[in-house]
Order: structure tokens, then C-alpha cells, then sequence
């Protein structure tokens, strides 16, 4: 039998490590400077964090952008960035996000959010230059996304795979007018320096994504709400009244919003399985000296070595797919219009989806076995249930992991009507 | 149109004041409760929102002397044969509002069922106790404190361990008990509990049922000490806290009733803990559907309806089937209870009436749990947003699936009862 002492509730160790082949040694690095560095500013003070939360959060981010350089992860050098600028380093931001979401998921969520923007206007060979300083010079304030959703009823709308682009663009000459109401965006507040990242439909209804000033004139912000997880992540609803944006504020097609979607598919995942890791170390810990009937140790009754056990084999599992899926959108040939191949838009669905449900899953039993200790905010394995839940809910998007499922019946079974 | 009470139940079981009751505690929750409860999170430790709802619910509308015999000022639910029927109306309904008070609310019953229900009524402790709750003129909490640090589900697995594993004691002192001891986790404390039946043994290590003892104490008790509310990941409305009980004293009439009496009626008290938390989750489930349906009625796919996209439409038909089934198991669940004195039935104490509930109340949760969830998921980023009600449901109804010993409790009753183990 292995002697496993020294890897006692350490997820690091006992979790299929990453594939350091396909990963740069500068993301290596980073993603152990980052794992080092949450356990020092995070989880050795765990409750001071929780209680101190508002205060602490804008704090550690900054510390995270300016002293462990990951802001810009994926521009290039000249937007002052890593010049890590390829698809190949899909494994690496899986690593770095995984290690900072062990610490907070929020924190991650930012990250993840930019590094999927990142993806679409900095991935050679199709660098967009205007975007690239646009994301490079912004402010600390943050990336509000307004992704495909729900329309109302009523309400005919042009459509990304069958989800309403909330907004559209009418365009006059180089310069295009913006207009949606009550779109639903979430990452960022409105703050000087927010960028809002909007999918919209051009003239002919074609999708875009349109980059704009948080503040520009003719956005409106509604009070932020309040919401499940992820509570340093602002979500509230926006309305777009004309406002004005330049065609080098546009990134065209359908193409870069599919490879938003893929790589918020990864990105997302990687986030949530660190959350799910923290929460395998926490209740490692706790299963440690717990006891069942009086007498037996909670761990070596086979029913909760069974549950445990579980756990434990969602998390793996969603780690092995999450690589798989990295690996693919590495290998992917970026093609002339900056889309996917629907092959990878299908596996990144499909992936993506069974991803999130691993990383619940696994939360959602171990917390049913800790009882009155899962659900108990000082022992901050509720945290994850929430957080993990809510990014879940938010990739998915409205109509759950329907929408998912009939991008993957297109492409495996070629179904072309649905 | 469909509404929540075309959900299916037993309509030949329903008790004559089933109707009017729900309608007036309805009224009250859409009055008191719905348009205030998405701010009831942040109001979990001073309940300044939650108080003044409560007050109308167990004080003007008479919810907390509802247990109590007529002749001392209560509704004498009692005596009644529908009592488990009529406390299902009450939990569904408050439910459907807020989980956390319906906890609350119905929870206080749970320590007076051990004097109160027939059989096993205590008149002295009845008198006694009945001006308290009868005449208060502001809501008035009962505890049930079961659950020590060493042991979570430990105490209610009454069939294998017979309560060996409780710490907390009673010693006989003259004409008083003497209790000691450490309670976690019971509904209405940190802070708000009246009145905490705890449940002591007399005899520390024994698994003799004769050992086992319900004394009741008043929350103020001098050596009572109510720790603050822990902060949880819902369910504002219902506190709980930490109590430490330190040399207090009670008279020796205090207690429930007396040696294998009380462990009669702590058992026989554990299906009105389960059909309760039946109740609670048919009222999530009810509140499920009123706002999933709004918005898969408004919101589109594809330009149409949510609902009329044919997989959404599997999704959310399975939903609204699971509810109708839980809904169906749960009154069946409070029938059960209601059998109790008739012929067809089993004791409340029983093992195939304990095993069956707990299968059941096991089975609704899972089921809960999972149509909430894929509503969330169905909903998207609207699932995560309090404006939309759901995700405070699914954060209440967790902690209903996580008490009374959890599903591992739940799975090993089910087991020894139907497959007669012997060894679990």
C-alpha cells in the first residue's frame, strides 16, 4: 500500500497533475507562483478573507495584476503582455485558473473572463491590434460581458444558435449606433474604465461582439442584483441607446463568438474544478475526525467511503476531460475567419457542460455527507456549492445545457433543422 | 390556466379545514412574505424584516397555540386525527413562501407534540405551558436540541444505538433535574428559543431507552446559554445556534413524561419531523413552478417560447412530473401519520412507519433538489439572481435535505427494514 501521509488532503498530489508537455515552463511557473501564493493570502485566514470580503477582494486582485503579472496573460509583448499569444497556451490558463480558483473562485471568474476575450482579438495570427490596446489600456475595473440569451416574447430577434443577440448595431459610414434593452451582463459594474463586451447583430443580423466604454453615453446600468455565488462578481442589466462604436470596437462574425464560447467553456471549467479541489481538502480534512455510530470512523463506513469515493472520481474525471479539451483547443487550426471547427464547438459544449456537472456534483455529494458543517458558512465549503453553481448557470446560459446538447446532435449526427 | 393546486393530491384525506387554512395562511404569505423575502439573507441575524411576518403568522393568525387543547386557549390540533394532514397544509403553504419560516414556525410544534398529541398528553406540563404560547402577545419559539458535537445523525439512529451516544445529562437532584451538556443545530436558537426540550440521558453510555430523557427548559434558564446564530447558506429565517446547558435546573416535573416513555415519544416524534420536511419541500416545489412557468412562458429560444422548444419542454415536463409525485408521496407521507390509531395503520414509533418516512422524505429531497437545480440551469443567468426566487429555494431546501440524519441515515433505515439486515 502507498504511503500517502504526506499527500493527506492535498488535491495537488492525489488529482491527475497537469500535462507539463503541453504546457509553456513560464505558465508552470506561474501556476505554482499563484498556488503559493493563495495559500498564503487566502486560505491560511480563511474567515478574516470571508469577513473582510468587500475590502479584501479588489486588494488581492490588484496584488495578482501588478506583483504576479497575471493580468494580459495571453496578449502580445508589445500591449505588454507575456507574448504568450497562442492557442497553445490553452493548458496554461487552465493551470494558472485552476491554482487561483483553489483560493477564490472570484478571483479566477476575473481572469477567466479576460483570458477568453484575450482568446478572440490576441490569438496569433489574427491579432487585432485596436482591440489588443483597447483590453491592454483599460482600467483595473474589469470586463462586463453580455453574452447570447433569452428574448422576450413578442420580440423577434437575430440569433446565435438559436439565443437572442440582445443588441444591435446600425451603421453610418465607419461608425455603427449600439441599441439593446435590459441585457443581462455580468462580470464587471459600471465603473470608469469597465469594458462591456456585447454580443449584438449587425445590419444584415450577422453576430458581432461590440467592445465599449462602461460609460459611455446611452448606457444605462441597473442597480446591481443580488446572486447565488460568485459574490465579488457584479451582475445587473443593461440598456444600450445608441451608443456610438467604431468599426475598430468590432469584432465581426460569428467566428470570434463561437471561440468566446469555447474558451469560456475551458476557462470556466478550470474554475470551477479548483473550486471543487478546495473543497475535496476541505472535507478530506473534515472525514479525517468525524465518527459514525458512536464509535466507527465516519471515513471507514462503507457507505461514506463510497460517497467520498465519488467525490472524489467526479473530480478526476472532470480533470482528465478538462486537459482533453485544453489540448484540443490548443491543436485547433485557427482558421481564415477566426471560428473553431465545429468539431472543437461541439466537444467544447459537450465538454464543458459535463465539466460543470462533474465539479457540482462532486461538491453537492461531499456537502450532503458533511450535513450541518457543509452548510455552515465557517467551514467555507458552502462557498464552492454556490460559486460553482452559479458559473455553471451562467455558461449554460437560458434553456440550460439544451442549447449544449443540440450543438453536439449537429455536429455527431449531422442534424441540420434543430 | 394551471396553478400550484392542480398539483396532485388525496383530495378524500384532506381534512374539511384544509381549504380555509390555506387560504388564510396564502393571503398572509402573499401579503407578509413574498414581497419581502429576497431581502431576508441579509437579515438573518436581527430578523427585523422576518419578525413582523412571524408576528403575523403565530401571533394575530394564532399559529403557535395550534397544538394546544381548546380548554387552554389553543386550536386542539392535538386531538385531531388529521393533525399530520393539517401540519402539511401549514408547512406546504408557509413553504411556498419562505422555507426558513416554515421551519420555524412548525418546528415549535415539534417539542410540544412530546406533551400534546395523544396519546401521550402531559396535562401538568399542558397547563403549565399553554399561557406561554396561548397568551403570548409576540411570536414564541420551542427548540428541539437533539444533535451534540461528537455525533450528527448518532442521536436519531434510535433502532442501533438507542441513544448510548448522547452526552448531555440529567441528574436527579432532590426535587430538580440537573442538566449538562452541549447542543448544536436546533432550529430557534441562537438566541430565540422560549422553551428547548433537550433531549438527556440519565445514565451516560446507555442504550437502555429507560435512560432516556426530554426535559424541557426555558430558553432563559439561568446556566442556559444561547450561542449567536450561525451564518448559513440560506434558510435566514429559521436561526440556529450552539446552546450550553450549565448545571440548570428544573423541577423533576418537567420532564416529557417519564423513563421509556420519553424514548417512546421522542421515536414516536421523529415521523412529525420528517413529514414536516415533506411539507416544506412540496411548498419550494410549488413556488418552483409558479416562477419557472412565468419565465419559460415569456422568455424565448429560437424566437419562441422556451416552453415550446421540444427538449426545453422535456426538461421542465419532467420537472412539473416530479412534483406532482412528490406531492402526491408527501401527502401519502402525512396520511401515514394520520393512520396511526386506525387499524390500516402502524404506530408512530414503529420501525416500518420510521423507515418508510425517512425513505421517503430521502426520495423528495433528491427529487427537490434536482428540479431546482435544472430550473436554475433552464433559467441561466436569471437562475443566479435573487429577482427570480428560485435560487433561495434551492440554497433553504439544501439544508432540509442535509437534517434529520441525512441520506445516510435515510439509505441505512431503508436497508435494515427491507432487506431485514442485521449488522447496520
Amino acid at each position: 500500500m502507498t504511503d500517502r501521509t504526506d499527500w493527506s488532503h492535498n488535491a495537488t498530489m492525489l488529482f491527475p497533475p497537469p500535462p507539463r508537455t503541453m504546457i509553456p515552463e513560464e505558465a508552470m511557473s506561474m501556476a505554482d507562483l499563484v498556488r503559493s501564493w493563495g495559500r498564503r493570502e487566502i486560505l491560511s485566514s480563511r474567515l478574516a478573507y470571508r469577513e473582510r470580503y468587500g475590502e479584501l477582494f479588489g486588494d488581492r486582485l490588484s496584488t495578482l495584476r501588478s506583483d504576479l503579472g497575471l493580468g494580459d496573460l495571453l496578449l502580445p509583448e508589445a500591449q505588454g503582455g507575456l507574448g504568450l499569444n497562442t492557442s497553445r497556451m490553452a493548458p496554461g490558463a487552465v493551470t494558472i485558473l485552476i491554482e487561483l480558483a483553489r483560493a477564490d473562485a472570484s478571483l479566477a471568474f476575473v481572469f477567466a473572463l479576460e483570458y477568453a476575450l484575450e482568446a478572440i482579438v490576441a490569438i496569433e495570427p489574427h491579432v487585432d491590434q485596436s482591440c489588443c490596446d483597447l483590453i491592454a489600456n483599460r482600467s483595473q475595473h474589469g470586463i462586463a460581458l453580455a453574452l447570447p440569451g433569452a428574448g422576450v416574447i413578442g420580440e423577434e430577434a437575430s440569433l446565435f444558435r438559436g439565443k437572442v443577440l440582445g443588441a444591435h448595431i446600425e451603421h453610418s459610414g465607419s461608425k455603427g449606433r449600439l441599441s439593446g434593452g435590459s441585457l443581462r451582463v455580468f462580470g464587471a459594474s459600471a465603473g470608469k474604465g469597465t469594458l462591456l463586451v456585447v454580443a449584438s447583430s449587425t445590419d444584415n443580423g450577422r453576430p458581432c461582439l461590440a467592445l465599449v466604454d462602461g460609460q459611455s453615453k446611452g448606457v444605462t446600468w441597473a442597480p446591481r442584483l443580488k446572486t447565488t455565488g460568485l459574490e465579488a462578481i457584479p451582475m445587473s442589466d443593461v440598456m444600450l441607446e445608441g451608443v456610438s462604436v467604431d468599426d475598430s470596437r468590432l469584432v465581426a462574425g460569428g467566428g470570434p463568438l463561437s471561440t468566446l464560447v469555447v474558451w469560456l467553456d475551458l476557462l470556466f471549467g478550470a474554475v470551477s474544478l479548483g473550486a471543487a479541489m478546495d473543497f475535496f481538502e476541505i472535507l478530506s480534512r473534515w472525514s479525517d475526525d468525524r465518527s459514525i455510530k458512536g464509535r466507527e470512523k465516519l471515513k471507514e463506513n462503507p457507505l461514506c467511503a463510497a460517497l467520498l469515493a465519488q467525490v472524489a472520481g467526479e473530480i478526476a474525471a472532470s480533470t482528465l476531460l478538462l486537459y482533453d479539451l485544453a489540448e484540443m483547443v490548443a491543436e485547433d487550426p485557427v482558421g481564415e475567419r477566426r471560428a473553431p471547427t465545429e468539431r472543437l464547438f461541439a466537444f467544447a459544449q459537450l465538454l464543458g457542460a459535463r465539466i460543470q456537472r462533474g465539479a457540482f456534483t462532486a461538491i453537492d455529494r461531499g456537502l450532503e455527507l458533511m450535513g450541518s458543517a457543509g452548510y455552515a458558512k465557517e467551514w467555507h465549503a458552502e462557498k464552492h456549492w454556490r460559486d460553482v453553481k452559479t458559473i455553471k448557470t451562467l455558461l449554460c446560459g437560458p434553456g440550460g445545457e439544451v442549447p449544449a446538447q443540440l450543438d453536439g446532435a449537429r455536429y455527431f449526427f449531422g442534424i441540420e433543422k434543430v | 390556466m394551471r396553478s400550484i393546486d392542480d398539483f396532485s393530491r388525496h383530495l378524500e384525506q384532506v381534512s374539511p379545514m384544509d381549504r380555509h387554512l390555506r387560504q388564510v395562511i396564502r393571503r398572509w404569505a402573499e401579503a407578509e412574505v413574498i414581497p419581502r423575502r429576497r431581502e431576508f439573507d441579509e437579515d438573518w441575524k436581527e430578523h427585523q424584516l422576518i419578525e413582523p411576518a412571524f408576528h403575523k403568522l403565530m401571533v394575530e393568525l394564532g399559529l403557535q397555540k395550534a397544538l394546544f387543547p381548546e380548554s387552554l386557549g389553543g386550536w386542539g390540533l392535538g386531538h385531531s386525527d388529521r393533525v399530520f394532514n393539517i401540519i402539511y397544509a401549514i408547512a406546504e403553504e408557509v413553504g411556498r413562501a419562505d422555507t426558513g419560516m416554515a421551519v420555524a414556525a412548525t418546528v415549535t410544534f415539534w417539542p410540544l407534540t412530546f406533551i400534546l398529541v395523544e396519546p401521550a398528553v402531559n396535562w401538568r406540563l399542558a397547563r403549565h405551558l399553554a399561557p406561554l404560547f396561548c397568551e403570548a402577545d409576540r411570536p414564541v419559539f420551542a427548540a428541539l436540541a437533539m444533535t451534540e458535537p461528537q455525533g450528527g445523525s448518532d442521536i436519531e439512529n434510535m433502532g442501533v444505538l438507542g441513544g448510548k451516544t448522547i452526552r448531555t445529562t440529567a441528574r436527579r437532584d432532590g426535587n430538580e433535574w440537573v442538566v449538562n451538556g452541549h447542543k448544536l443545530w436546533p432550529t430557534n436558537t441562537g438566541g430565540v428559543a422560549d422553551l428547548i426540550a433537550v433531549v438527556c440521558t440519565t445514565q451516560k453510555g446507555s442504550s437502555d431507552p429507560n435512560d432516556l430523557a426530554l426535559i424541557f427548559v426555558p430558553g432563559d434558564a439561568p446556566g442556559v446559554t444561547q450561542g449567536a446564530p450561525y451564518e448559513k447558506a440560506g434558510m435566514a429565517a429559521d436561526k440556529n445556534g450552539d446552546v450550553w446547558f450549565e448545571d440548570v435546573r428544573v423541577p423533576l416535573w418537567y420532564r416529557a413524561h417519564g423513563p421509556g416513555a420519553d424514548a417512546a415519544v421522542f421515536r414516536a416524534a421523529i415521523p412529525g419531523g420528517l413529514i414536516g420536511s415533506m411539507g416544506f419541500l412540496t411548498g419550494a416545489l410549488l413556488n418552483l413552478h409558479e416562477r419557472l412557468d412565468e419565465f419559460v412562458t415569456t422568455r424565448t429560444y429560437a424566437n419562441r417560447p422556451l416552453k415550446e422548444n421540444d427538449a426545453i419542454a422535456g426538461v421542465i415536463g419532467r420537472i412539473a412530473g416530479d412534483i406532482d409525485i412528490c406531492r402526491i408521496l408527501g401527502h401519502e407521507a402525512a396520511q401515514m401519520g394520520d393512520r396511526r390509531n386506525s387499524p390500516n395503520g402502524e404506530a408512530l414509533s414503529s420501525e416500518p412507519l420510521i423507515a418508510r418516512l425517512r425513505n421517503l422524505k430521502d426520495f423528495i429531497s433528491d427529487r427537490t433538489l434536482e428540479a431546482f437545480e435544472r430550473s436554475m440551469d433552464i433559467l441561466g443567468p436569471y437562475g443566479v439572481d435573487r429577482e427570480w426566487d428560485i435560487e433561495k429555494h434551492w440554497r433553504d431546501v439544501k439544508m432540509v435535505q442535509l437534517w434529520m440524519g441525512g441520506k445516510q441515515l435515510c439509505q441505512m433505515e431503508a436497508a435494515r427494514y427491507f432487506f431485514n439486515c442485521e449488522t447496520l
